[in-house]
């Protein structure tokens, strides 16, 4: 029985199944990461660059990866792939102070001012702040704990009923909060975010680039992907202005 | 009546021009038996009546054009005559008529309603001649007025103003009164400025004006230059006659097409002040008029040949052309604003300028085009100004090359080329030309407060919560080990449950089993164990039937426990006595080893006679 617990709880743990099966690389990437942080060291950004994006190419990633690979793009200035990475790193740890600071220095040079922007509904800015493996463990661990104790009430006896009900309602609660945030997270990836990494971009108010823009974009605006038709897609920014742009000129997150 | 009033009557109703209705008398005359075609017949129709008077003017057999129209009422006041006071209006109506065509013509009656009065004109009649034709001239302020249809032919006859002064007495201010366009000329080149200036000539005050009607101006693009917002007299001399000049609009006309153009009538309502002669009556009277312009024919000619390659017609006039780009010096991506700016005199909304060429390594967005309008005096100008923004995409020296323009001028009635200096711009490195492999010491953009770079730390794969396998563990895994933890309870239970009957089932096998076993210390010499293990097999049996324990109990209460199970009184004293056997060897009395294992077996026998019901886990 110990051991149906331990091997339940192992498996209530997010991170120990969103690590396992990976496959043996060519290289050890933690190698090829250190690697490329000499190459920024000595100057060669454009090298380090190179080695970090392969990386995020082969599907790693770590927040510390995401920052590096900022900074470098950012020194090489591609700055609104930069803000792309930066993005990232916080989609991973929304708090890191590093990669706020650094974001917020790349947009600073931002060439549009949005008239009419809104600041996002609670539950936008709070998906934002919750890193995808935050929002999995507390589903996991709720899930896990409410029926946990839904076995041990079955057990027990009638006096640890009356505080084994109560506890399960609480991490049913739990598990219904972390679930609504795994939904919105899906949601999210429907419509994703996305940056402008062209210096300059034309938003047409339809796909085809025969049309006349309606206005334009600079590096570095945040939109939000709606939907995408061959080589554009229409977005919708911040202030709820939309169009359609060349798809070569976003950076999806 | 006496035959002599009737005569009178007769005499007056048979006069032409003089008409009677009840209540009201009116007469109708012209100011002159004969008159050319091109020129201008005036009708006065004067009304008498207690009542504002209307007038149809007939449609059928009037055979001429009314090109001005004006009215004027005065009202005098009869106290003698023993009658009482009696009032009574006079309306006067002017009409300037221009015939249609030449010969002996007739005005029809002219119908007068004026309450349940009615009344007509007679017909008038007019010989009209073929224009150019020398006819009298009317009569003139100051001269006496002829006789028309045995009446005198105006008010004016009575005396006039000498000076072009004005009274409701003299109407000649009525022929000098004209809506007049004049333009700087009757010939122009296609698009060339044609100013037209349209005025009000008056010998008399014109104190208002409405309803001022142009024409459409058909084969002209136009363009307004000046329209006062007061009435402001000019004093001009026209014929010796001095006039007042108002300005009523000055407008620009470019010509669209060639061949000649007329500028169509213009009309308007005029109300002009007239002053008084009766010393009685010193104030001014108000009258209201309309007048017609004179059609102006201007001569259109098409645009010399030898025209430039690339010109467009629409570019007519004087015009100097410019180019500039902003900023001097760009970077890869960033913006520069060409810009081209075409100013001087002319149609300069209609200017094509230059198009933009096409450059290599340089995007360029949609050209946008203002106005900006100045006009000179009695000239139309201004400039027209239109800019791209061009976003090169490699460093090196952006060149725009120069333009050339095509520009007829009217003036000299030749064509000009006008060129743009070539332009440059720097563009240095910027992200673009970086992506082409530039030196790294070229790639360092400074960011003095950027963070470091630290250490990638564990490298994960990338995974996406919605769709990777460890969700689906969760949300699953937690319920299936729920399901099988509570299956292997129940399992236990069972299992538990079938253990106590199978123990009711097999008590007596054992008991026997163990009674077997204790026949076998028949012979020996220590009877201890021999009644040690008969009693074993006697409380083993009960405790398998009752489901617990039967060491702890005593005979009273294993004998209840065995009653409430089911045992039958003969079997519980059978157990008893057994029991007491089994204590009395134990302890040293005298008991036969065979009558006890003979009595054990008594005691099981008449126990299993009995109807066993569950115990506790039993069944």
């Amino acid at each position: 029985m110990t051991a149906l617990l331990l091997l339940w709880l192992a498996a209530a743990t997010p991170a120990a199944g969103a690590n396992v099966a990976v496959p043996p690389p060519a290289a050890d990437p933690g190698v090829r990461a250190e690697q490329a942080g000499a190459l920024y060291l000595a100057g060669d950004y454009d090298g380090a660059a190179r080695g970090w994006r392969a990386l995020v190419d082969e599907g790693w990633e770590s927040v510390g990866l995401h920052l590096d690979l900022g900074n470098a793009l950012l020194r090489l200035g591609f700055r609104g792939r930069a803000i792309a990475s930066y993005q990232r790193a916080l989609a991973l740890d929304p708090g890191d102070a590093d990669v706020q600071a650094n974001l917020e220095q790349a947009r600073a040079q931002n060439v549009d001012r949005l008239v009419g922007e809104a600041q996002p509904p609670l539950q936008d800015r709070l998906l934002a702040r919750t890193p995808d493996r935050a929002a999995l463990a507390l589903f996991g661990l709720a899930w896990s704990t409410f029926w946990l104790l839904l076995w041990l009430r079955s057990r027990s006896s009638p006096s640890a009923r009356r505080w084994l009900g109560p506890a399960a309602l609480l991490a049913a609660l739990l598990a219904v909060a972390g679930g609504a945030l795994l939904a919105g997270k899906a949601a999210d990836r429907r419509t994703p975010s996305a940056v402008v990494i062209a210096p300059l971009t034309a938003v047409r108010e339809g796909p085809s680039r025969t049309l006349k823009p309606a206005f334009e974009l600079h590096e570095g605006t945040a939109v939000r992907v709606l939907e995408a038709q061959g080589d554009v897609a229409r977005v919708r920014l911040l202030n709820g202005l939309e169009g359609w742009v060349a798809s070569a000129d976003l950076e999806v997150i | 009546m006496t035959g002599r009033a009737v005569l009178l009557a007769l005499a007056l109703l048979a006069q032409p021009g003089l008409a009677q209705a009840a209540g009201m008398s009116i007469q109708a005359s012209l100011d002159r038996e004969e008159v050319a075609q091109d020129e201008l017949l005036r009708l006065e129709v004067r009304i008498e009546s207690p009542e504002t008077p209307t007038l149809s003017l007939p449609t059928q057999g009037f055979d001429f054009d009314v090109v001005s129209r004006a009215s004027s009422r005065s009202t005098s006041i009869n106290m003698g005559g023993g009658g009482g006071m009696k009032v009574q209006q006079t309306f006067t109506y002017h009409f300037g008529l221009r015939p249609r065509r030449a010969g002996e013509l007739t005005i029809p009656p002219i119908e007068v309603a004026a309450g349940e009065a009615r009344g007509e004109t007679p017909a008038l009649l007019v010989k009209v001649l073929p224009p150019g034709s020398a006819t009298a001239r009317p009569q003139r302020p100051g001269q006496p007025a002829p006789p028309v249809f045995g009446f005198p032919s105006g008010p004016g006859a009575a005396g006039t103003p000498p000076n072009g002064g004005s009274s409701r007495a003299w109407h000649g201010w009525e022929r000098d009164l004209q809506l007049s366009v004049e333009v700087d000329k009757t010939e122009a080149f296609l698009g060339e400025q044609v100013t037209a200036s349209v005025w009000v000539l008056s010998p008399v005050g014109v104190a208002e004006t409405g309803n001022f009607k142009p024409p459409a101006y058909d084969g002209f693009w136009t363009e307004q230059l000046e329209v006062p917002r007061e009435l402001t007299p000019q004093m001009r001399k026209r014929d010796g006659v001095p006039l007042r000049a108002y300005l009523l609009q000055r407008i620009a006309l470019f010509p669209t097409r060639a061949g000649p153009l007329e500028l169509g009538t213009h009309a308007i309502d005029l109300v002009v002040r007239v002053a008084s002669d009766d010393p009685f009556y010193p104030f001014g009277d108000v009258q209201r008029v309309s007048r017609r312009s004179q059609p102006v024919t201007i001569t259109v000619k098409p645009l010399r040949a030898g025209a430039p390659a690339r010109f467009d017609a629409v570019n007519v006039g004087t015009a100097t052309l410019a180019a500039s780009l902003s900023p001097k010096a760009a970077q890869v991506g960033q913006p520069v604003t060409l810009r081209l700016v075409a100013e001087g005199e002319g149609n300069v909304k209609a200017w094509s300028l230059p198009a933009f060429p096409a450059l290599a390594g340089v995007r360029a967005f949609t050209p946008s085009s203002s106005d900006q309008l100045k006009p000179r005096g009695v000239k139309f100008a201004g400039s027209r100004t239109v800019e791209t923004v061009l976003v090169p995409e490699s460093p090196g020296t952006l060149v725009i090359p120069p333009l050339s323009w095509a520009l007829f001028d009217p003036k000299t009635g030749a064509y000009r080329e006008l060129k743009t200096a070539e332009l440059r711009v720097e563009v240095s490195g910027g992200p673009a030309a970086r992506a082409g492999g530039a030196a790294p010491a070229a790639q360092n953009t400074l960011f003095p407060g950027l963070r470091p770079i630290r250490p990638a730390g564990p490298l994960v794969r990338a995974g996406t919560p919605g769709s990777s396998w460890p969700l689906w563990a969760l949300l699953f895994g937690p319920v299936a080990a729920f399901l099988v933890l509570t299956g292997v309870d129940r399992f236990r239970e069972r299992h538990l449950a079938d253990g106590g009957a199978r123990r009711v089932r097999v008590a007596g096998r054992v008991a026997r089993k163990r009674l077997a076993a204790a026949s076998k210390l028949l012979g020996s010499p220590d009877a201890a164990p021999f009644f040690a293990e008969v009693e074993r097999a006697l409380t083993g049996y009960c405790a398998d039937k009752l489901g617990r324990p039967a060491a702890g109990l005593t005979r009273d209460e294993l004998a209840r426990a065995l009653a409430d199970a089911g045992a039958h009184p003969p079997a519980l004293r059978a157990l008893s006595a057994a029991l007491d056997a089994c204590d009395a060897g134990r302890f040293g009395g005298a008991v036969a080893r065979e009558e006890l294992l003979e009595i054990a077996g008594r005691a099981m026998a008449t126990l299993e006679e009995a109807h066993w019901h569950a115990q506790g886990g039993g069944a």
